[in-house]
């Protein structure tokens, strides 16, 4: 209270491509601007630039009927299973749901393949339960099921592992890698947790404050990860090896982006790496054909010769193996 | 904290509504089919009669006019004339306002006090048999409508028993005795007293399932909730966290009180005749079939500025109490 | 022989439930010891709350410790009266850090008020040596001293997290119980969490018994951990010895669960299945259902721990009855890197 509203920017010139049979990480930490960004895709937000393609065609042209064929094609599965099913319906009326909403017939087979895809075999034996007769990993394989039922092109996974054990997070994450390659499906997994990317994506863009910093093929950035943010990020993942000797993250605080000045490198007030030249916005530079990072640790005509420094790929991790 | 922008924005959202109140109720009334001057056609007046009341009361100036000046008055606390009466509204309206007034406040007060030990009562041992029967005996109390409840405490205590009077606020001995006094001294009478006691209890008795509901709920919501079992850990006594507890689960009565207030404001008429209470009830029920409009008018404005003043107190006392709640906006 | 910490000592807890007595825990016995992180690790339904909640003598109404001791510095905490237990341990000598921090906190209440009143239930310290300390945890845990006087919905997630770690700080205990603190929080905040937690046991020589479901966690920040699975103790003893030898099938599927960033390509090991729930009194592995190496044997009599073969540490027992078979092929089996 007694503050003033302000305009916060949540996504900013992000471009991002997804494939058929293709899953696109999105990683960063709380408040960085995954969630938004998924809910642009959704189409459940409005852009003030930019443009979302469908198809080859923008979402911003759609008539009623294209956003109805859309909102079929394109699904989303939320982060907290516990939460996203409706406790009074049984899986079989969960999963009928977003049928009726498209007046789909023939449910009963669609239903019972989508049950049988995510694994939850008998399919009999789960169909007439609730939800809190289900465990977490099955209440999320049940959400799935309820995303699947309509045959998407288009899955967008909210931190769909976050909230289950991590041994239920391994079933989850393998059934979803088969049903990608099963089903041809394009997925985009948003995820704070960069080894469950690492684990079921192709390649990685790292966000930050609403900006991709950096995008990669997974084996790329995992190995030499460019941007001082995917570093720490990197960084940051605990290791389940005791020998392992890993650096904790130097990293202090969290992403400030409330209604900030967006002048200057966005992660320059927690860089370990900062430079004067950071008081400048990075352009996206092309380090491979595929790699691409903001940072000027990379930009080719340095401001300033403080500001030079090469890059020594794979320099993390140099001592933990 | 609660903030001089926030007393200040809620302040200016509570004038806009009162004013916008007394405006939808002065052109409803002036709108409606059926008025004053309907009856007396009815009962046979001739058209000079009522060209001389059209005349008398400003009725042929434009609507416009008529509103202005009601405005004017309105502010010098002149809400005019009762047709029906011919004397001031405030005047004829002021001392029954006070009657319900004395009437209703102590008793929903003592509903909430005591509804809330029930409630408490009753949430805390929800798992048990006296809970579920608790429970149930509030759910028929509250079913009562508040005649019968009215009606049942007169046959009992003033009819079978003998031990209060039937009706009325005073005696007319009372009346009479203290005529030239000033106009509070018979409400320090015993026999007020004895007047006062069965409305009284029956209005407490017909609004206490309400509170002692709500706390109930409330409290076994606050049970649940994760800071409960934080202090059970960092070891404060029982009490201490009884008292968090009563904290929490008295969060919507600051709401629900002026809410039940004037609830059962409207809900007067009811007990007010059954008892034959002088209050404000009745006097709009007689307003309102003799279409005395400035009397109803200014009724119905006064129950409406008591709901919008009572929800800028509470928004103001929400605000210190819970410190989510001015934050947000 | 130093007295331990904490001794858990054949601990038995079972609920009543409407679906009859459920045991919770069933003989579980380890020690932590002062100046370490010990880890418990177990998915859900696995009892590791139940047995932190045993641990404070906090448990639900419909449950109770069958039988066992929790000794803590060598007192009897299982028969202490509730008023002493009370008034003297909890948060004094036991802390916790809940489940879900950032819910936990009284909402209506500013958090040096809630410190004052913690500190006051134990302490007759004054309010002013209380807000000197409660000052004083806040900037352990990387939290602006002054914002002591706030209320938790002003922090984000993270920094309620710290703000209870400041308050377990507050009377400085000699144990902290944390149950999943970082559960909820993104790979960075998790980091500077226990950054924080670990320079506060360097520097006052706390104990920590960390409840998690994440061994990758456990492998980093503990010695010593214990492996659970439906209230029965699956193995115990150093996390090196157990890494490189797990001597039970569900440390070993556990260990091959977890997603390395080093390794993106590995295969998951899947785990089918939810430790069930034990409402038959026990009396056989309850990893039996989920186990490859099952016999008849494991679902008719319970596993007592024993020490683990060629273990490099003499404290690595494991609760097996096949665990010898298991490791003849051990480490052949056991994820390569």
């Amino acid at each position: 209270m007694g503050r003033d509203r302000k305009t916060v920017t949540a996504v900013d010139d992000v471009s991002l491509a997804l494939r058929p049979g293709i899953a696109h990480g999105i990683v960063g930490e709380s408040g960085c601007g995954k969630s938004s960004l998924l809910d642009v895709l959704a189409g459940l937000e409005s852009v003030d630039g930019g443009a979302v393609t469908y198809d080859g065609r923008p979402t911003a042209e759609f008539s009623r009927r294209d956003w109805m064929a859309f909102r079929r094609d394109v699904q989303i599965v939320f982060q907290n299973p516990f939460e996203s099913l409706d406790p009074k319906l049984t899986v079989r009326e969960a999963i009928a749901e977003p049928l009726a909403v498209h007046s789909i017939d023939d449910r009963h087979e669609r239903i019972e393949t989508a049950v049988e895809r995510v694994e939850l075999r008998p399919v009999e034996r789960y169909l007439e339960k609730l939800p809190h007769q289900l465990s977490g990993g099955e209440r999320q394989r049940v959400s799935i099921a309820r995303a699947l039922v309509l045959e998407p092109s288009v899955l967008l996974a909210d931190e769909p592992v976050s909230m289950l054990d991590v041994s239920t997070q391994a079933n989850i994450l393998s059934m979803l890698s088969s049903l990608i390659d099963e089903l041809d499906l394009s997925v985009l997994y948003v995820s704070h947790d960069i080894s469950t990317v690492g684990y079921l994506c192709d390649e990685v863009s790292v966000m930050y404050l609403g900006e991709v910093v950096e995008s990669a093929p997974t084996n790329r950035l995992l190995g030499e990860p460019a941007h001082p943010y995917s570093r720490a990020l990197i960084d940051a993942v605990p290791i389940p090896d005791p020998y392992a000797e890993r650096e904790r993250t130097a990293l202090v605080g969290t992403p400030d982006g409330g209604g900030r000045d967006r002048t200057g490198c966005l992660f320059g007030d927690r860089c370990p790496d900062r430079t004067p030249a950071c008081e400048r916005r990075p352009e996206p530079v092309a380090l491979e054909p595929t790699h691409r990072v903001s940072c000027h640790l990379y930009t080719e005509e340095p401001t300033d010769e403080t500001a030079v420094r090469t890059p020594v790929p794979g320099e993390h991790h140099g001592g933990g193996r | 904290m609660v903030s001089v922008r926030y007393v200040g924005s809620r302040a200016l959202q509570t004038v806009f509504l009162l004013w916008f109140m007394l405006t939808f109720l002065f052109f409803f009334f002036r709108l409606m089919p059926g008025s004053y001057l309907d009856i007396m056609m009815y009962r046979g007046a001739d058209p000079e009669s009522i060209a001389v009341f059209k005349e008398n009361w400003g009725l042929n100036d434009p609507l416009y006019v008529q509103y202005g000046r009601y405005l004017v008055n309105f502010l010098g606390f002149d809400a005019g004339l009762s047709v029906q009466y011919r004397e001031p509204v405030w005047d004829l309206v002021r001392r029954r306002m006070f009657n319900t007034f004395i009437l209703v406040a102590p008793a929903i007060t003592l509903s909430y006090v005591v509804g809330g030990v029930i409630g408490g009562l009753i949430g805390s041992r929800r798992d048990s048999r006296a809970g579920e029967h608790g429970l149930g005996a509030l759910i028929f109390v509250g079913s009562l409508p508040s005649f019968f409840v009215g009606i049942l405490l007169i046959a009992m205590f003033s009819m079978w028993a003998g031990l209060f009077p039937t009706s009325g606020m005073v005696s007319p001995e009372v009346t009479r005795t203290y005529r030239d006094a000033v106009w509070w001294r018979p409400y320090l009478t015993g026999d007020f007293a004895m007047h006062y006691t069965l409305p009284f209890v029956a209005i407490v008795f017909r609004y206490l399932y309400f509170p002692s509901l709500i706390i109930r709920t409330s409290f076994i919501d606050v049970t649940r909730q994760e800071f409960n079992e934080f202090y059970r850990v960092a070891g404060l006594t029982p009490r201490a966290r009884l008292r968090h507890q009563l904290k929490h689960a008295s969060l919507p009565l600051i709401t629900l009180y002026p809410l039940s207030m004037t609830w059962a404001l409207g809900g007067m008429v009811l007990i007010e005749t059954v008892f034959n209470w002088p209050g404000i009830g009745q006097m709009l029920v007689q307003a309102v079939l003799s279409r005395d409009y400035p009397v109803i008018q200014f009724v119905f404005f006064i129950i409406a500025a008591f709901v919008i003043l009572s929800n800028f107190v509470v928004d103001l006392v929400y605000g210190v109490v819970d410190p989510r709640i001015s934050a947000d906006d | 022989m130093t007295t331990p910490l904490l001794e858990i000592d054949d601990l038995t807890v079972t609920y009543r439930t409407d679906a009859g007595e459920l045991t919770a825990v069933s003989d579980v016995s380890f020690c932590v010891e002062a100046n370490e992180i010990f880890g418990l690790v177990g998915e859900s339904g696995s009892g590791k709350s139940t047995l932190a909640k045993a641990i404070i003598g906090c448990l639900d109404r419909n449950g109770r410790i069958d039988s066992g001791e929790i000794r803590y510095c060598g007192t009897a905490l299982t028969s202490l009266s509730e008023e002493r237990f009370r008034r003297e341990f909890r948060w004094n000598e036991i802390a916790w850090i809940p489940q879900g921090s950032m819910n936990s906190l009284d909402p209506l209440e500013r958090l040096c008020d809630q410190a004052l009143e913690i500190a006051q239930t134990h302490t007759d310290h004054s309010a002013a040596t209380v807000d000197d300390r409660f000052r004083r945890a806040f900037d352990a845990v990387g939290l602006q001293p002054d914002r002591v006087t706030e209320y938790p919905h002003q922090f984000s997630g993270g920094m309620k997290q710290r703000a209870m770690i400041a308050l377990a700080l507050l009377l400085e205990p000699s144990l902290i119980i944390a149950d999943e603190p970082t559960t909820a929080l993104d790979v960075i905040m998790q980091d500077q969490v226990f950054r924080y937690l670990d320079e506060i046991r360097q520097r006052t020589g706390v104990g920590v018994l960390l409840i998690t479901h994440d061994l990758s966690v456990v492998m980093e920040e503990c010695a010593n951990l214990a492996v659970l699975h439906s209230g029965q103790l699956a193995e115990v003893g150093p996390v090196t010895a157990i890494y490189d030898a797990p001597h039970h099938p569900y440390t070993r599927k556990l260990l091959g669960a977890f997603p390395d960033v080093r390794d993106p390509d590995a295969e998951l090991e899947v785990l089918e299945g939810h430790p069930p729930k034990i409402t038959d009194g026990g009396g056989y592995c309850t990893f039996a259902t989920r186990c490859p190496i099952a016999t008849a044997e494991c679902e008719t009599v319970a596993p007592t721990p024993q020490q683990a073969l060629e273990s490099p540490s003499q404290y690595h027992l494991t609760t097996c009855h096949r665990s010898d078979r298991l490791f003849e092929h051990g480490r052949s089996v056991r994820r390569s890197r």
